[in-house]
This record gives C-alpha cells, structure tokens and sequence, in this order.
C-alpha cells in the first residue's frame, strides 16, 4: 500500500506501467490527498519517453527475403547458332591409333600372304623339277633323252663314287627293293616316263621324267652289290614309283657296274644346291623323313646317306 | 517461421529494433548494421523462432549485438553516474524533450536500453529481463534508477543552462 515512505516507488511503478487498475486508483487518490507530491508525480510521469514515429529504418527492404511470388523473371538469352568457332579443326586431337580399314587391309594381305605361302609351298616341289631337269641335262648330253642300259652296269655307276644320281629334292616316297611287286606291275607303271626295249634297255626320258618327278635318285654302288633282291633303292621322290624300281631291279640284275658317267656329282652338288635353297621346305622334308624313318626302315639295316637319300647297303 | 513471415516481421518490428538501437548508440550506420544482423539470425533461427515471439527474439538479439558493439568500441560506461565531462559538455535545450533526449544520453547503455524498452515498446519487467538477460527485480531497481537519474538530470538548474 502506497505510503509517505515508498510513494516515490509506486510513482515509478506507475510511470512505467506496472500496476493494476486498483494500484493505479490508490496511487492517485494518495496525489490528491498529498497535494505537494503532486509535482513531484508529474515531474516522474514526463521523463518517459515515446517513439518517434518519423525515425524508421530507410533501407529497410535489404532485410526481406524475396518469397517465389517476389522474384522478377529473369532475363535469359538464347545462344546464336550463327556464331561459330573457324577453326574448329584444328582443335581436334589425332590419336596414334591405326584405322580400322587400315587394319581390316592387313588382314586381309595377311590372309593372302599366308594363303600364298602354303600354295606355295605345297606346288614347290614341282616348281623345282625345271630347275634340276635343267641340271641333270646340262651334266650328261646335249639331248634331252638319256638311255640307260640295264644289262650294263657301266651306264649307271659313277666311277668316283659309284653312285647313280638321276634326280633330286622333293621327296614324297620311298621304295625298298625287297618289296612284293611284280615286274609286271612294275613295267606296266614304267611306261608312264620310261620305255622298255626288247633288249632289256630302259629308256627314261630325263625330260618327263622331271617334269613329273622330282629329280634326284640314288642308286647304290652295284658293284657292292651281291644279289638284286638285296639292293634296295631308299628314295624320295616323285618319280614314278614304278620307274624306280625298275630301274633299281634291272640294274641289280646286271652282271657288274658300267663305268660311271660325268654328270652324277654334278647331279648330287645340284641337287645340294636346291636342297639349300629350299629353306623351310628342308626342315619339313627332314622332320618328314625321319619320322618315316623311324616307323619304317629296319633297325639292323645299314644306310648310306647321299644328300637326302638313305641307301640300304648289305653288311 | 516461413518467408512470408519473416517478411511481416520486417515490416512490423524493424522500426522498432532500429529506433532502439539508434537511440542507445547514436549511429545511424552502427544501428543499421545491428538491425541487419539480428534479422540475420531470426532467419538462420526460423525453425526455432515463431511469430509471437519473434519481437522478443529480435530485441533480444538486437540488444546484444549492441553490447557487443559498444564493448567493442570502448564506448560502454560500467558506472551508473553520469561522467562529469558529459555533465560539462551536454547542449543544453529549452525543451523538455530535449533536455531528455540529453538526459538519455548520459545513462549507462543498460539504463538506456532499459528505458527505450519499456517505454518504447512497453515490455514489462520480465520481458526486458529477458531481453537483457536479467531477472525481472534487477530490472525493475536498475529501470527505476535510471528514471530517477533522469528527474535529477533535467530538474537541475545547471543542466537547463
């Protein structure tokens, strides 16, 4: 209750607001019943302050947030087609990277490359008969027929070496004496590169025989020779299986070696030669031939080895 | 507290938050940036902060940025008298207004504050200790002291010379 000694409180409280409506009536019935501290509760009541309404924040708007309905479209600009870049090719990186049509090419020439080496390879053999026909009668006569007696020995044998070499490299067969086949059988082969003469002679024409064949023969020293079931012709060749042997037969059946004509050795260094010459086709004929050799030839047969032929000679 | 909200809060107490702080720091530029940054974080707080409370916070948060300010400044006075050279060096006004205006001045920034609040915005006691981060009795002591400083600074006869 407001009294003489905390009036100034309660004039305070009421300058700020803080009493009730009663509080309020106490307060200024107690101004009227004391008429000197009137002023005084004046004088608290007007030091309060009032907003000046004319004070406001100015740019007030920087502190609203522009809501979806608030933002102003925006200005967009279309690009202009029109507008290009020059050089646009040289910008461009080249990668190290083979074309494909490129590669496609090698394949291809690859294929054919490949292809052709197998044909090749495969038509090599007789590619070289020419070759060595040329040889063969180059060493022995100007005539493109060579007769060859076979009741004399003498035709055949060399005198160095006492070989027989009628033709050479590409090797396809091989022929043992000992094996069961007629003569007539044999004879009637024969006439496909050679001819018979009544009087036991073979005429074997060098010239379609190594167009056919290939060239190289050997035939064993005859002189070493006991019996011509003994004498077996290790060859490989493509010469008619059938002129082979015959020749091979009708030598062993003569008496003794002829005298050994010139051209054998020059046949052997010719064939040598093309044997050499021949590369990888060497290596297969190789591997080829031993692997024959192995599943064929007797372990207790004794060979002589000219160039690529292995003659079996009787111990 | 959404955008549109927020925005009515703008409209309806920046005013008010600027008005206070102007007349405690009597820098436009100073007030504004206050103002500026208690807006701020009503916004960075609008999850936490609803509408009928968004006055308080924003006085609340208003009055602290100016304390901060003021301490920053070394412009805060921890005595509750007037200093002698404000004494001195005060315009003197015919008005009343005026003189009060001179008056207000020379008050501590939380006496100014305190009055600003109450009549101003016409917080009670335990809205201001709120805001200002006191109990509604040292409001109403440090409040009342204030007034009272007031009546002596204007009834002197040498304040109104």
């Amino acid at each position: 209750m407001i009294n003489l000694l905390n009036y100034e409180t309660f004039f305070l409280l009421y300058a700020d607001g803080e009493l009730s409506l009663s509080e309020e009536e106490s307060v200024l019935k107690f101004v009227e019943q004391h008429p000197l501290l009137e002023e005084e509760f004046n004088r608290i009541n007007s030091l309060t302050f009032t907003p000046d309404k004319g004070l406001v924040m100015m740019d007030k708007s920087m502190l609203r947030i522009q809501t979806p309905e608030e933002i102003e479209p925006v200005y967009s600009f279309e690009p202009d087609p029109s507008i290009v870049y020059p050089n646009r090719a040289g910008l461009y990186r080249k990668e190290n990277v083979l074309p494909v049509y490129w590669l496609r090419m090698v394949a291809v020439a690859a294929a054919l490359f490949f292809t052709m080496g197998i044909a090749w390879m495969v038509m090599g053999e007789k590619e070289n008969i020419p070759a060595i026909a040329k040889a063969s009668r180059g060493a022995t006569s100007p005539s493109s027929t060579e007769t060859v007696d076979m009741s004399s020995p003498t035709i055949i044998s060399p005198s160095s070496e006492n070989k027989i070499v009628v033709s050479a490299p590409n090797l396809s067969h091989r022929y043992v004496a000992g094996q069961e086949r007629t003569l007539a059988q044999t004879a009637s082969s024969m006439n496909a590169v050679g001819t018979e003469n009544p009087e036991g002679q073979v005429t074997i024409d060098l010239q379609q025989t190594t167009a056919i064949l290939t060239p190289q023969v050997v035939v064993p020293d005859l002189a070493a020779v006991s019996s011509p079931q003994q004498i077996s012709v290790h060859q490989k060749s493509n010469l008619s299986e059938a002129v082979l042997l015959a020749v091979a037969e009708r030598i062993a059946s003569t008496a003794a070696p002829m005298a050994p004509e010139p051209n054998a050795t020059m046949l052997i260094n010719a064939a040598m030669k093309e044997e050499k010459k021949s590369g990888f086709r060497a290596i297969l004929r190789t591997i080829n031939r031993r692997l024959l050799d192995e599943q064929e030839l007797p372990q207790d047969q004794k060979f002589i080895q000219v160039a690529n032929f292995n003659i079996p000679v009787n111990k | 507290m959404t955008e549109r909200e927020y925005n009515d809060c703008v409209d309806a107490h920046a005013d008010g938050v600027f008005r206070f702080i102007l007349k405690n720091l009597q820098h436009t530029e100073d007030a504004r940036d206050i103002v500026q940054t208690a807006f701020e974080k009503m916004w960075k707080n609008r999850d936490a902060v609803v509408r009928e409370t968004a006055k308080s916070y924003l006085f609340t948060v208003a009055y602290h940025q100016m304390i901060d300010h003021i301490r920053k400044s070394k412009k805060m006075k921890l005595t509750d008298s007037f200093s002698e050279d404000s004494r001195v060096s005060r315009e003197v006004s015919p008005s009343l207004k005026r003189e009060l205006e001179m008056a207000l001045q020379q008050l501590t920034p939380l006496q100014k504050s305190l009055i600003l609040l109450k009549d101003y915005e016409g917080y009670t006691y335990d809205e201001i200790g709120k805001i200002t981060a006191l109990n509604p009795s040292q409001v109403k002591v440090y409040l009342h002291r204030a007034r009272l400083q007031l009546r002596d600074f204007v009834g002197k006869p040498e304040n109104i010379i």
